[in-house]
């Protein structure tokens, strides 16, 4: 691998007054360019793992012992000067898009993060169009952030932080309150940054979303990565927290001696596949 | 939140003059205000300001009016007040108590005079973005971070209503009968029970809130470029000059006329 975009080491982080450790002995790498989504159930350290990387534990999170050490490209983590510094490499979002936005016009909540970085008038104006196109928010950009729909509002939040040209994204449940339209729109626009070499690092609930869009999964249960690898290859494991639907059905199948070809892990492979198999087009079952 | 004193956009004289401008209008109109107590001169400033706002910024009374409403029992404790504790000869008698003629001046002077500041205020906020209030007031020369601020209480404003809102429907939903009460003594009670979990979500929330700025570069010390501009025109000298003649002709009226309602007046 050439330099990694990130690398991990042996961290772990114990919050004040924890039983067990939220993060324990956490290691990984991550290549540029590289989707990688991070699944596991609630408690497994999904979150605390995207505030450590982003230098907001122990920044700005007193009640958190950590240790291990973390690079971006090769820089390890404590040689940034504060947690402004950190974020001209990394953006983060956070759980909850309403306190992320702290202007009052969805315009000027895109181009503050600009203007704090002394981005030049001429080059905010770029990237904003970018954003709005890329995140389908130009018809948002005069609208009041408070007047928002929550799906609105996470969109508007994650092209905030795209707009500040980060080489790194770490995006918790960036989709949590969108609908699936939205959901494949904010995907799609992950899947163009990450084609530019952006690396993005998601946490999501949605496995059927990240089995399509990412290179890479890491499932994590309390604290420990359980597995890491393709798609394929961690939710064919027994370590996976979760299955799309469609590859629990395609596996009943297989057992019922119904299904030959690949597993599928979403539902358009599924449909190519079982029209393979059945030599049957899906718009001609429709027809009879 | 719809919020009736937050901005809302629009493209009248007002809405596009200048923030400094309408900065500088408000000062004079504070200024006149709180320099004098005459009925007479308070009423002409009032008919003034809500007459400007109608023409400039086609703000109707109507839009502010519910907001006046609640000022008024606040008029009529002042006046009350007044016309306990002022001397001189009485206007009236309330249950054998003498209610003294230039305390009602006094106080009804006093109510005036928050109607003049209050819709003086109104209009400000409500033709001005949050981001031209900062950005006029960093180019008088106030630190950004702090201009900045102001902005911000404007986004922390429906966050809080918000918060109160979700609170009141979550009290409402486990049986309290008081926090969909339209009794206001009732309402009042669920507000105060209210308070101390808003204020600790508040606290929560201000943490976050504080966290997400500094990930967008807030306190980076560097150079910052600013996407809006501010530009003092002709038609912001304009208004600043209007004003000013307003101030003019109300100290004059001051000066030169008689107080009504005075003895011998």
């Amino acid at each position: 691998m050439s330099t990694p975009a990130l690398a991990v080491s042996g961290l772990s982080v114990r919050y004040e007054g924890a039983e067990r450790r939220a993060l324990d002995e956490v290691a990984f790498e991550v290549a540029p360019g590289q989707i990688v989504g991070i699944l596991g159930p609630t408690g497994a350290g999904k979150s605390t793992l995207l505030q450590c990387l982003s230098g907001v534990i122990p920044r700005h999170e007193d009640g958190a012992a950590m240790r291990g050490d973390i690079a971006l490209f090769s820089r390890p983590l404590t040689d940034f000067a504060g947690l402004s510094d950190i974020t001209e490499t990394i953006g983060l979002v956070l759980q909850d898009p309403e306190v992320q936005l702290v202007n009052t016009v969805v315009r000027e909540e895109l181009v503050w993060g600009m203007e704090n970085r002394g981005v030049p008038v001429p080059e905010i104006e770029r990237r904003l169009s970018r954003a709005a196109e890329l995140f389908g928010i130009g018809d948002l950009l005069d609208r009041f952030t408070h007047a928002l729909s929550g799906g609105e509002k996470q969109r508007v939040v994650v092209a905030s932080v795209f707009c500040l040209s980060p080489r790194i994204m770490l995006l918790d449940e960036p989709t949590s309150e969108l609908d699936p339209a939205g959901t494949e729109g904010v995907m799609n626009a992950i899947r163009v940054l990450a084609d530019e070499g952006v690396t993005v690092l998601v946490v999501e609930h949605k496995v059927e979303e990240l089995a399509v869009y990412a290179d890479r999964l890491i499932a994590m249960r309390q604290g420990r990565i359980e597995a890491t690898g393709t798609p394929r290859e961690v939710l064919m494991g027994t370590a996976a927290p979760d299955r799309p639907q469609v590859l629990d059905i395609a596996l009943r199948l297989r057992e019922l001696g119904h299904w030959e070809s690949e597993l599928p892990l979403s539902v358009p492979a599924a449909v190519t596949a079982w029209e393979a198999m059945t030599n049957t087009p899906h718009s001609d079952r429709n027809r009879t | 939140m719809s919020g009736t004193m937050l901005y809302q956009p629009g493209k009248t004289v007002l809405h596009r003059a200048d923030a400094r401008a309408k900065i500088v209008a408000i000062l004079v109109v504070l200024a006149l205000a709180l320099t004098t107590t005459r009925v007479d001169v308070l009423v002409a400033l009032t008919a003034v300001v809500v007459l400007g706002l109608a023409v400039l910024a086609r703000i109707t009374p109507a839009s502010y009016a519910k907001a006046l409403l609640l000022i008024i029992p606040l008029v009529l404790l002042l006046t009350l007040l007044q016309a306990l504790v002022q001397g001189g000869p009485a206007i009236a008698t309330l249950a054998g108590v003498p209610l003294s003629r230039s305390g009602v001046l006094l106080g009804l002077g006093i109510g005036m005079r928050l109607f003049a500041m209050g819709i003086c205020f109104y209009g400000f906020s409500v033709t001005t973005s949050p981001s031209d209030i900062a950005l006029a007031l960093h180019k008088v020369g106030v630190p950004y971070k702090f201009a900045y601020l102001t902005s911000f209480a404007f986004r922390f404003l429906p966050l809080l209503q918000d918060e109160a809102k979700t609170l009141l429907t979550a009290m409402a939903v486990r049986g309290s009968a008081e926090s969909s009460s339209r009794h206001p003594l009732r309402r009042g009670r669920a507000i105060v029970r209210m308070l101390f979990p808003m204020l600790a979500g508040s606290m929560k929330r201000s943490s976050e809130i504080a966290l997400s700025m500094e990930l967008r570069g807030y306190s980076l010390p560097g150079p910052r470029t600013f996407y809006r501009s501010a530009t003092f025109r002709g038609s912001d000298a304009a208004l600043v000059a209007g004003v000013l003649v307003l101030a003019a002709a109300l100290l004059a009226m001051q000066w030169q006329l008689p107080a009504p309602f005075t003895e011998g007046a």
